[in-house]
């Protein structure tokens, strides 16, 4: 008998129905928001794929290298680019697919996701503020539906960073790089002794009120900007559930400016993330402002659930077996 | 990720000797009675400390059984993707070296010589591959578990990619350093989720482990 594939999870009956019901859930909120739903295809072109470290990758009959999609924001992207050009703006789109993606210390992984992505507009400070507040606050209300009642936003912003360390006379590069390899140590050493100041910024973090109040640098535009959008999410009513944090950058290259990672107790990995990627849909020919997030459904179902989704299986073929049980039939 | 203490995922043998006296320093609790070789798990005051091998820290601390870790940049180099590296602890004096046998050709004529066709013995694939991939080369690479000498002395690799202290080992089994990779210190590493719920517990002990560091006697 074959095993199960690596980084793959089996699901029957109880597990199943909580999925399902997680997925209604994601719906609920996403459809009376005004998002779309949209299916891409499975296989993309490996050449067009972001720049998440692929899982998998195959030949097609034709001899073309060809990925499992490692993220459904590319496709997306793709989607409104060259196959929407002239849609409503902005295009609210969301998606539930499984994506497949090298994780750290893991290995391949299938991973379901659900995601929400918001693209066009005006494109100016004051629209990217609103959108951007829109989506983080319709990943709160993904995450209430579902039934996590406590979640943490680590907020940060990746043209924030590039401005303090510029405005530093510090070429950025190898300090993105490091901080998006969570590295502090790295950090330290690329920005150098005249970069002290700044990696000590980069590594602060604060609730909302502490960033206002000087956590966040400078009178660039970056940090003005920032700005604006704290003091909107405390109007939507998010202050308590945001950690700001100006170094957090994520892997993928394509975000430009607010970044975050969502956190809930009990699962030791960001369970979600997302942020704006104003350059993406360029590489199709149209350079289009987007912002958007996508949660991992299998780490948010273990939040909800408590267990690791492999306990679930094990339970729910126990209750198959058992007499009495709900199937009373063999695997 | 219980959230009213802090668990400490600490390696046993040699860096534990070099890092005990930090962590008493900068009153990690449970420090003074831990026994690594005999205890696995000391419980304290507001804090879990386990113990294990120093390769093994950085699974503990990924998959969140321990907030924080303390283990080698070697073993990061190799696997430290996912987890949060706080805090540099530059105790004692590791190098992750290249080293040859003293009878053999000098190292860059032998490099010349072998260029592909080289066989490196270590037990920091990842790392040897990329020291060699930096030089446009691509040689045969062999795991070993531990005790790396042996390979280059009886004739299984021309060279070894390993950890280094005072060079003695390599002596005493006739080979010589020929190349420092990279100096390794000893690394404070937080998980991802951990390092924001416990952010100001994290936060205080990584600037008593800073005071900690600067009180130390010089060398």
């Amino acid at each position: 008998m074959e095993a199960r594939p690596l980084g793959a999870l089996d699901a029957v009956l109880a597990a199943v129905a909580r999925r399902r019901r997680l997925e209604g859930a994601l719906r609920r909120v996403l459809e009376r928001s005004g998002y779309l739903e949209v299916t891409v295809p499975l296989l993309q072109p490996a050449e067009g794929t972001a720049d998440w470290g692929a899982g998998y990758r195959v030949l097609d009959q034709d001899g073309r290298v060809m990925d499992l999609r490692p993220d459904v924001t590319g496709p997306v992207a793709r989607l409104c680019a060259a196959g929407d050009p002239d849609g409503p703006r902005p295009r609210r789109l969301y998606y539930q697919a499984t994506i497949f993606r090298r994780v750290p210390g893991e290995g391949p992984r299938e991973i379901t996701q659900a995601g929400a992505e918001r693209i066009g507009g005006a494109g100016d400070a004051a629209d990217r503020t609103a959108a951007d507040a829109e989506v983080l606050d319709l990943a709160a209300e993904c995450l209430r539906e579902s039934g996590a009642d406590r979640f943490l936003l680590a907020l940060g912003n990746a043209a924030y960073v590039r401005e303090r360390l510029q405005s530093a006379g510090l070429h950025p590069e190898a300090a993105e790089a490091a901080l998006r390899a969570r590295d502090h140590v790295g950090l330290a050493a690329a920005v150098g002794p005249a970069g002290a100041a700044v990696a000590a910024e980069l590594r602060w973090r604060g609730d909302v009120r502490a960033a206002l109040a000087g956590g966040i640098r400078g009178e660039g535009p970056a940090a003005a900007e920032w700005r604006v959008l704290l003091r909107a999410l405390s109007a939507a009513g998010l202050e308590a559930v945001v950690l700001v944090e100006p170094g957090l950058l994520l892997p993928g290259s394509y975000y430009t400016g607010t970044v975050f990672e969502i956190l809930v107790p009990g699962v030791p990995w960001p369970v979600g993330d997302g942020g704006r990627y104003d350059r993406l849909l360029g590489r199709w020919g149209r350079p289009e402002p987007a912002v958007g997030f996508a949660l991992d459904c299998d780490r948010l179902l273990r939040a909800l659930e408590g267990e690791a989704p492999a306990e679930w299986a094990r339970r729910a073929w126990a209750a198959v077996r058992a007499p009495g049980g709900a199937g009373g039939g063999r695997p | 990720m219980t959230e009213a203490l802090l668990t400490l995922a600490l390696p046993r043998g040699r860096p534990w000797t070099a890092l005990a006296p930090v962590l008493l320093r900068a009153g990690v609790p449970g420090i003074a009675a831990a026994d690594p070789e005999r205890q696995l798990v000391t419980p304290a005051e507001g804090a879990r400390l386990i113990f294990t091998r120093p390769a093994d820290v950085v699974t503990y601390v990924r998959e969140g059984v321990a907030d924080l870790g303390v283990t080698g940049k070697d073993v990061l180099l190799e696997d430290g993707a996912g987890v949060v590296e706080l805090l540099d602890l530059p105790l004692g004096t590791w190098r992750m070296s290249l080293a040859v046998r003293t009878a053999d050709l000098p190292w860059p004529r032998l490099l010349a010589e072998k260029g592909d066709a080289l066989r490196v013995a270590t037990s920091y694939p990842a790392t040897a591959a990329a020291f060699f991939a930096a030089r446009g080369l691509s040689p045969h690479v062999i795991r070993l578990r531990g005790a790396v000498e042996l390979a280059a002395v009886v004739g299984l690799a021309d060279c070894v990619v390993d950890m280094v202290e005072t060079g003695r080992t390599l002596r005493d089994h006739g080979l010589v350093e020929a190349e420092v990779l990279q100096r390794i210190s000893l690394r404070l590493i937080a998980n991802q989720a951990s390092h924001r719920w416990k952010a100001g517990e994290i936060g205080e002990l990584v600037e008593r482990l800073e005071q900690a560091l600067h009180q130390l006697p010089p060398g």
